[in-house]
């Protein structure tokens, strides 16, 4: 309970820390949101006074985090200049196409690499397990945007999928054909994301089996002659399962930020090119809300890692791991 | 004879496709017995190849060449799965107890592991596993406590308390005594030489410690480079030491002996 506890100061202590970085780093940032309107000779420099004061934005940089933590609390996260409306309905409409996009991708990868993992573990050294290790080598090497851009070129190449890009339409198309437009024009994307994150969590899961697979106490239970299968759920899975918890925190953790750039390739309805076209356009009280939401999940997701480690692995609870 | 081992050889190929394939030889030309209930040490510096030979005499390599022969049964080519019976009267005890027993496992779960392959049920294997607790000098009611909460020692205790969950004939010893303290050491040493008393056991002791097995070995195998370089009693290999590596071994405990001592005086 301790454990928890602390864990959970730490996180709560954790986001206050990006909200002033986030506030500190946007008023750092060369150019501010109404400097193009400065450059109409139409507007007037008291009306750009006006407006300036009527956002707070001619407020010293405490008053105005002040007010942002106001707004925080009740849920708004700010107003965004360029939308004219709160932050907080903007990001959420966008999150949750991004968080639809993530999810599957995170299921489909999990659903590969965890098998996978332990599969080439089982085969160390041999021939298809050499060959992966170079694949995902080229594929964690190669930045996303490339692999992004690599794969949308195939696929506009040859054709094999009709691509569009602009929102979601739910009106007047049926739900099938709805559910049938989402499905094609998630494959991309969802195979983009797939490429990128199992390349890495199979590495991973392959390192702890193997690494488990050389204790004593599984040599150990071998001498035995325990069976493989026994060996392997009840000695090898269990022990190599904090990693790879550790691991899906990360990928929980990625559910909102790790799409941002291939939601813009793609031209998928999400947070990506928003948060992309708020940066552009300085609108800032949006970006600081789509770096909270990330941070957000960055947080959340290391917490659950946490709780799932803590209830899969006795020395956490025992304090063991402290003592060393 | 119980255990017999005649030219025993095993070799670990390095490298592999993208590098030059290197052959090391681990052991070769092993030979040695021993018989019912006696002890043989295998003494030798690390490197030296002594693990080998406890891997391939409990099976958990196949040897290269060479024959190994426990109670008059031919084992050094048995498949996996003829290998399940005899496995039963082979137990090693690994170098270091505390990672030779899984740390999530209570110490029942521990001890019971080995009797799983044998069918037994339940309040079986609880019945076995209270009297092997009681062999080793470990109360039976904290069966259910965590391996995590036993002491180096105490869980050095229970990893014999395991082995011995079978019945087994011959116990391979892998450097069982390192990373205790001498009194510990001295404690386990005394338990092992009473349940060789007790049931007729065979020992197999792998050590780089010759003061401490020359007290529990009838014969001591010196090996160096994957070879036995000298072999004969306890008695004759510490008072009359041949070979350079024996002679090596005997200076390095020495020192390590008087080391001890000057600890001890000046505390």
């Amino acid at each position: 309970m301790r454990y928890l506890g602390r864990t959970l100061l730490r996180a709560i202590l954790l986001l206050a820390g990006v909200s002033i970085l986030c506030f500190l780093f946007t008023e750092m940032a060369p150019g501010k949101f109404f400097d193009e309107l400065r450059l109409n000779p139409q507007v007037s420099p008291e009306t750009i006074a006006n407006l300036r004061s009527r956002y707070g934005l001619d407020q010293p940089l405490a008053v105005r985090y002040g007010r942002w933590v106001r707004s925080a609390a009740h849920a708004d996260f700010g107003y965004s200049l360029a939308y004219n409306a709160p932050v907080a309905p903007l990001l959420w409409g966008r999150a949750r196409n991004t968080l639809l996009l993530t999810t599957t991708a995170m299921l489909l990868t999990w659903l590969i690499s965890l098998p996978l993992g332990v599969w080439l573990a089982a085969r160390r050294g041999r021939m298809l397990d050499q060959a992966f290790s170079i694949a995902s080598s080229f594929l964690v090497s190669i930045p996303e945007v490339v692999i992004a851009v690599a794969l949308l070129a195939i696929v506009v190449r040859w054709r094999l999928l009709p691509l569009s890009a602009g929102p979601l339409n739910t009106e007047g198309v049926s739900p099938w054909t709805h559910v049938q437009d989402l499905a094609t024009r998630m494959v991309l994307p969802v195979t983009i994301l797939v490429f990128v994150e199992s390349a890495i969590i199979v590495r991973h899961v392959r390192a702890s089996v193997l690494e488990v697979l050389e204790t004593p106490f599984v040599q150990a239970a071998r001498s035995f002659g325990i069976g493989q299968a026994r060996v392997l759920f009840r000695h090898v899975l269990p022990a190599a399962a904090s990693p790879a918890i550790s691991l899906f925190g990360f990928s929980l953790a990625g559910l909102v930020s790790g799409s941002l750039l291939t939601e813009v390739v793609c031209g998928w309805p999400g947070l990506g090119p928003l948060i992309l076209e708020a940066t552009l356009s300085r609108d800032f009280y949006l970006v600081i809300g789509g770096i909270m939401l990330s941070a957000l999940f960055m947080v959340g997701g290391n917490l659950i890692a946490d709780v799932m480690l803590l209830a899969a692995d006795p020395r956490i609870r025992t304090g063991a791991l402290d003592a060393h | 004879m119980f255990l017999r081992v005649q030219g025993l050889s095993k070799r670990y190929v390095a490298g592999g496709r993208w590098h030059r394939r290197v052959h090391i030889a681990a052991a070769s030309e092993i030979d040695f017995e021993i018989g019912k209930g006696k002890t043989l040490a295998l003494l030798g510096a690390s490197g030296s190849g002594k693990s080998t030979v406890a891997r391939c005499v409990t099976r958990l390599e196949r040897p290269d060449a060479g024959n190994i022969w426990l109670g008059g049964l031919h084992i050094a080519q048995l498949s996996h799965r003829d290998l399940a019976s005899v496995r039963v009267s082979i137990q090693m005890i690994f170098q270091d107890a505390v990672t030779s027993i899984n740390p999530r496992f209570s110490a029942a779960e521990a001890i019971e592991e080995p009797l799983r392959i044998q069918g037994k049920n339940r309040s079986e294997r609880r019945s076995i596993a209270e009297g092997v607790m009681k062999e080793v000098a470990l109360s039976s009611a904290w069966l259910d406590r965590s391996v995590m909460e036993f002491s180096g020692g105490q869980r050095q205790r229970l990893a014999i308390a395991r082995a011995l969950t079978t019945q087994p004939k011959l116990l391979v010893l892998d450097e069982a005594f390192s990373g205790l303290d001498l009194s510990t050491q001295a404690q386990i040493a005394n338990l092992l030489l009473d349940l060789q008393a007790a049931h007729a056991l065979t020992y197999l002791l792998i050590s780089h410690d010759l003061m401490l097995v020359s007290n529990m070995a009838d014969v001591i195998a010196v090996m160096s480079h994957g070879r036995i370089v000298e072999q004969g009693s306890a008695q004759q290999i510490v008072t009359d030491p041949k070979h350079e590596e024996t002679r090596k071994l005997l200076s390095s405990t020495q020192a390590a002996l008087q080391l001890a001592r000057r600890a001890g005086a000046s505390a």
